[in-house]
């Protein structure tokens, strides 16, 4: 089948949309952006792939009248025992990059204990790690580095100690690992995955309403309807990087406005807060973009400034938002200069101001930056679309839902769990119309 | 009264963003008129002669929170124009019914044209004062901007101007300056007794409130402020130079204060003491006002100083006039006056060994510990000098 | 204006005579105390050369040395210098290339050092910086200055207080000073004939200007509009050579549009003539042509600018009148594009996009010069509205090369384009 890809390429993630001729979207990938480019929008790709075929199984199954309260479960499980798979093949190739690193090194001296030690810690890893994709286990993140990561770092140390290493040989050879791992193209061979992925969910279920071979013949057809990459549409930050040619390139202001108007087509104003850029967008009936706002040079009240936040905190991007909803009172923080923000930020602890209280100042200011920014682009009339990373944050769609209120009045304000990826979906969407129009 | 009650008004004043002190006089009287102004001088002895109300604009201080303000300056410009925009925009200043702007820097200049573009039915002047200070070239220039101005307000107010009205203005603002310039010699002689904060306020009374009120409080404050004991610190003397425009937030002075530095003189709100000299109440009161500007003024960083020896003199007179042992350089971010101008103030301290520090802030600065730091140094390098 | 030359570069023979006559200027000025002749140093806005010349001065203009320093590179360094020796980040980096490069040796783009001048000419026109930068001179060289005070449109009219203002104090004390400065005497025939010549060049230099309103334009009136207004903003106005080179731009101008030609390129003729801009806002110089190709190559012409009328708006009418010298100087100061109020300047920004059908109002944002970019986005809005064409709005600086963001520029530019292109589509479809 015809498919029409879109990936946008953030400067903290990638993110790709897949859709097939009648514009239905089929899958979604995201990956962060690592410094290279072009692996970041190859797996994002084949994570849009994935979840493309499991879409495609979804269909197959749900045409199955005695599956039909089955199927939800039955894809889950496929689906987390298809990452367990895929995180299990990279955990491996980290494995042999670290031994291969470690023997490569100038560890002469200790290669056999280190090429024991690498074995003891990713032993413990994988022990560890797929206890994350056990039924209902909840995962930080879905990042490979993220959750590699920690549990090398704790693995790593007692094993040293225990060994009698030096610790920092080993978060040597992990930094220098990862980065090759990560960097290389994943395998593409999804349907072998699949089918061991299937075999162990068939294993796991014991109530299958049908019979396990009907299961698996419908899936394996589904694995093999061909994709077809019909028409790729790249957009983002680093979209210049893309080996792509100008026609297949477009701005992430019109990818969003794009986007923005399929998943709320009376949207009129759309605001994008991203790592880098923050957007002020009026997208007309019909998804075009008739002006646009971007901050200045200066990235105050962008993504990264709560970045810079969370780091000077020692705290998770994540946590951010659920502390600050916890605050009493907001404290106001006047500088929106990220680097004299946390200057600010230390002379409230200082001073000895609640830490929620300061972040919802924090979090205030950074808003109170996009309102800017859309006042500049010119307000906001009819119904607005708030997407990006920051859209995913409590505590700024607080801040942001009040203070659009009180600027601009009872607007219907929308905010998509899936806006992260409106400038891919903008972008599949350019990717169609380059075909099918 | 003591002068924590005095204060205490003078801080609600300050607070009020909403002017309402300054509309409730507007209110009293359905012919009065408000004319706002930014800094550093307008003649407000004009304004008054035409019964209205001056009203000194100086931003929006650290409690306004600026979105649409800011949403018409980039980043790299100062921050009085943006909060200035966003009093605007937030009808803050809907019953001022003229805006004047000084020739004080092309931010300010530009300002009174978006003002035009934005506020269509205000009566705008961009007030270019002489840059030339020849009676016959600069002056003649002046009183004829002088005579525009008068008539542009005589218009707006639908009244007359008369020479007595202003000869009765220029009197009154003679008595407000004596009375400021008392407050400021009295600061100088004893710091301890007028913190710099409480001088601070009550400069800024005199923006928003008629300046007979004003006289009335600067009078009660040195008849309270003499008598009242307050703890004397071992602090070292100073003199800011610098934020002659926008404003930095109190806790700044105070941060400069409790860090070891009185500070014994100042060019906040510089259009209180901009006339250094009484204005003659005889004669033309126009000309007199030209004269006064042209040959007996106050200087600042927007000013040209045609004479090259003359840089910094006036501060200098001022560090020895109030035995200042410092000079503290304290522009706002992206000034672009106070900032071009600091290098040749600076060699000229070098050059009588005045020590000096400097830093910057924004009227919206929220951490004062580096402040505090700068200050405190300051202070203890000044007494192990000395 | 002096534009570095690199060898690739395709030029047409008037660049070549402007290249001619920059180099013999810097020789002149480089020269000029050994060959017993005075400097005067002024500003772009406000220049009076025909007058600094009645007194057989060289005129050299610090802007004109910064740009230069800027394209060739070497401002970075400079401006980074006068920041150590104590001036902000904040200010103008005209003002500190200026004040770097006086303290690496002044040296001129010929390789010999620029001598001091003898007068600072402090034409005061159209931004407050020029003030303190003389001030600031003065303060270095110690030398002469005279100070020429030009009040500020504040009401978008040039009322007969200011016009006398000026014109007393060209009279009573720069002619003076000049006199003195020069020891040669002020012979107002002399800058009658000045005039004439300036007059002349104007005519020509408008022609070239307006020729933007051909489709395809044959000349790009930003970054090409820099080349043209090199000889009459600087050194040269009121000279027969800048006549000369007028003439000579014209018939350029001429054949390129009988031959259908858009404009000239670093890299040649530009082809397709896509989206039609009005540019406002200085350039930036440091990155100048990295900065001009993300415009032609994507098709990009401006069609008119306002940075072309910092020294002098020509294209509304105005001229040197030799029958009024003194009076005429006043008005062309008073005139000049910065001197102007915003509303001025938005309805000249309004008056081209509709008459030279550009796509839209793009603004370069300078950080160095809040008299150019204070109220810009204000502007940018106004002129939205009026026209019904969309704005966009990028920030660089002048000579300060941390200032150009290449990757944040382009982002901001191709979404630009591509907006006005789908928003054509979108025109086309729904008619």
């Amino acid at each position: 089948m015809k498919c029409f890809i879109g990936i946008d390429l953030g400067s903290t993630t990638t993110k790709a949309v897949m859709m097939d001729s009648d514009g239905e979207v089929l899958g979604r990938g995201i990956t962060n952006s690592r410094s290279n480019y072009d692996t970041a929008s190859k797996v994002s790709k084949l994570e849009a792939v994935v979840s493309a075929r499991l879409e495609l199984c979804h269909r197959a199954l749900s045409a199955v009248p005695e599956m039909e309260d089955m199927v939800e479960e039955l894809l889950t499980a496929l689906e987390r025992n298809f990452r367990l798979e895929l995180f299990l093949n990279m955990l491996n190739d980290l494995k042999e990059t670290c031994l291969h690193n470690a023997a490569d090194l100038r560890h002469a001296n200790i290669g056999k204990e280190l090429a024991q030690a690498l074995n003891d810690v990713f032993g413990r890893m994988e022990t560890q790690l797929s206890r994350l994709f056990a039924p209902g286990a909840e995962r930080k993140s879905d990042f490979f580095r993220d959750l590699a990561g920690s549990v090398y770092m704790n693995q790593a140390e007692d094993v040293a100690e225990e060994a009698g290493l030096p610790f920092d040989v080993l978060i040597n050879i992990y930094d220098k690992s990862i980065i090759e791992t990560e960097n290389r193209p994943p395998a593409e061979d999804l349907a072998a995955t699949f089918v061991r992925a299937l075999d162990r969910v068939i294993d796991e279920q014991e109530d299958l309403p049908v019979e396990p071979q009907l299961v698996r013949d419908l899936v394996k057809d589904s694995l093999e309807i061909e994709l077809e990459e019909t028409f790729v549409v790249g957009t983002g930050y680093g979209r210049v990087r893309l080996p792509f040619p100008k026609e297949h390139i477009r701005s992430e202001i019109l990818c969003h406005g794009l986007g923005a108007h399929l998943m709320y087509p009376k949207t009129r104003t759309v605001l994008d807060i991203g790592g880098q850029d923050t957007k002020g967008i009026q997208v007309d009936e019909n998804g075009i973009v008739v002006n646009f706002q971007m901050n200045d040079r200066c990235a105050a009240g962008c993504g990264r400034y709560l970045g810079y936040i969370a780091d000077e905190m020692n705290i998770g991007l994540h946590e951010l938002g659920p502390i600050a909803m916890k605050a009493t009172k907001s404290i106001r923080i006047n500088s929106t200069c990220t680097v004299f923000a946390g200057a600010e930020l230390r002379d409230r602890l200082a001073m000895g101001e609640k830490r929620a209280d300061i972040l919802a100042g924090l979090h205030r200011a950074i808003v109170l930056r996009a309102i800017s920014i859309i006042s500049r682009s010119g307000g906001v009339t009819s119904e607005f679309t708030f997407t990006g990373g920051v859209a995913k944050n409590e505590a700024a769609v607080k801040e942001l839902r009040k203070l659009i209120r009180e600027n601009y009045g009872d607007v219907t304000i929308n905010i998509d769990p899936d806006s992260i990826y409106t400038g891919a979906l903008g972008a599949a969407e350019f990717a169609r119309r380059a075909v099918e129009h | 009264m003591s002068t924590a009650e005095i204060i205490a008004r003078c801080q609600a004043l300050y607070d009020d963003l909403d002017f309402t002190s300054a509309r409730q006089w507007k209110e009293a009287d359905p012919k009065r008129k408000v004319i706002g102004y930014m800094p550093v001088y307008v003649p407000r002895e004009i304004i008054h002669a035409a019964g209205m109300l001056p009203l000194g604009i100086l931003g929006g201080g650290d409690q306004m929170e600026v979105i649409h303000g800011d949403a018409y300056y980039q980043s790299y410009i100062c921050r009085i124009p943006r909060s200035t925009i966003e009093l605007g925009l937030t009808r803050k200043l809907d019953f001022v019914d003229g805006m004047l702007f000084p020739s004080i820097c092309d931010v300010i200049r530009n300002l009174s044209g978006m003002w035009q573009l934005m506020f269509p039915g205000t009566y705008v002047r961009y007030f270019d004062v002489p840059q030339n200070y020849d009676d016959t070239i600069g002056g003649e220039y002046y009183i004829e901007e002088l005579k525009e101005l008068k008539s542009g307000l005589e218009k707006l107010g639908g009244v007359s101007i008369t020479d007595e009205a202003l000869r009765d203005s220029i009197a009154i603002y003679n008595e407000n300056r004596r009375l400021i310039n008392e407050v400021y010699d009295f600061r100088a002689k004893q710091p301890s007794k007028a913190p710099s904060v409480e001088v601070y306020l009550l400069m800024r009374a005199g923006m928003v409130l008629p300046v007979e009120e004003h006289n009335t409080i600067l009078a009660d404050y040195l008849e309270a402020a003499v008598d009242e004991e307050r703890p004397v610190r071992d602090n070292c003397r100073i003199v800011i130079n610098g934020a002659f425009c926008e404003q930095p937030p109190l806790n700044l002075i105070r941060s400069i204060e409790m860090a070891g530095c009185y500070i014994v003189d100042d060019d906040y709100m510089l259009i209180n003491r901009w006339l250094l000299d009484e204005v003659p109440v005889e004669g033309d009161p126009i000309t007199n006002l030209s004269d006064a500007f042209l040959h007996f003024s106050a200087d600042t960083a927007a000013k040209y100083c045609d004479r090259a020896e003359d840089v910094g003199k006036y501060l200098l007179s001022t560090v020895k006039k109030t035995g200042a042992e410092g000079v503290i350089f304290t522009a706002p971010s992206f000034c672009d006056p106070a900032l071009l101008e600091r290098p040749m103030l600076q060699d000229r301290m070098d050059e009588h060994n005045v020590p000096h520090i400097s830093f910057k802030y924004a009227e919206n600065s929220g951490q004062m510990q580096p402040i505090r730091e700068q200050a405190g140094t300051f202070a203890d390098s000044i007494k192990l000098w000395s | 204006m002096a534009i570095p030359t690199e060898n690739e570069v395709i030029k047409d023979s008037s660049m070549l005579l402007q290249k001619s006559m920059i180099a013999e200027n810097y020789d002149a000025l480089t020269s000029a105390h050994e060959n017993g002749k005075k400097i005067s140093a002024t500003f772009v806005p406000g220049n009076l050369n025909e007058l600094v010349m009645c007194f057989d001065m060289h005129n050299n203009l610090p802007e004109i040395n910064a740009i230069n320093n800027g394209m060739r590179k070497k401002s970075g360094t400079m401006v980074m210098q006068a920041e150590k020796m104590g001036h902000s980040e904040d200010v103008c980096t005209y003002v500190k290339a200026d004040i770097g490069s006086m303290a690496r040796g002044n040296i001129a783009p010929n390789g010999k050092p620029m001598p001091p001048p003898d007068l600072l000419l402090l034409s005061y026109t159209g931004c407050f910086t020029f003030m303190k930068w003389f001030e600031l001179l003065r303060h270095e060289y110690g030398c002469e200055t005279a100070m020429l005070h030009v009040p500020y449109e504040g009401d978008g009219v040039i009322t007969q207080n200011m016009r006398d203002y000026v014109v007393k104090q060209l009279k009573e004390n720069v002619i003076p000073t000049m006199e003195k400065v020069s020891g040669v005497k002020f012979d107002i025939d002399r800058l009658r004939e000045n005039l004439v010549n300036s007059a002349r060049a104007e005519d020509d230099f408008v022609w070239v200007l307006q020729s933007a309103r051909n489709k395809p334009s044959p000349i790009d009136a930003y970054f090409g509009g820099v080349y043209y207004i090199g000889p009459i903003f600087t050194a040269f106005r009121g000279t027969e050579k800048a006549v000369e080179y007028y003439k000579l731009l014209r018939a350029e101008i001429e054949q390129r549009i009988a031959e259908g030609k858009g404009p000239i390129t670093p890299e040649g003729d530009m082809k397709d003539e896509r989206y039609r801009l009005v540019v406002e806002g200085p350039p930036n110089w440091t990155n100048f042509r990295e900065f001009w190709k993300m415009f032609y190559e994507d098709g990009a012409v401006v069609v008119a600018s306002t940075y072309t009328k910092v020294g002098g708006v020509y294209d509304l009418g105005f001229r040197h009148d030799p029958n009024n010298p003194i009076e005429t100087l006043a008005d062309y100061c008073l005139g000049c594009y910065t001197n102007r109020n915003l509303s001025q300047r938005v309805d000249m920004l309004e008056k081209y996009v509709n008459e030279y059908q550009a796509d839209g109002l793009l603004i370069n944002s300078i950080k160095s010069c809040n008299s150019f970019s204070a109220g810009q986005l204000l502007m940018m809005q106004e002129v939205e509205k009026r026209t019904g064409k969309p704005g966009a709005f990028i920030e660089t600086d002048l000579v300060d090369p941390r200032y150009f963001s290449a990757a944040n520029v382009k982002n901001r530019l191709e979404s630009y384009f591509q907006m006005i292109e789908q928003r054509r589509q979108g025109e086309r479809s729904a008619a």
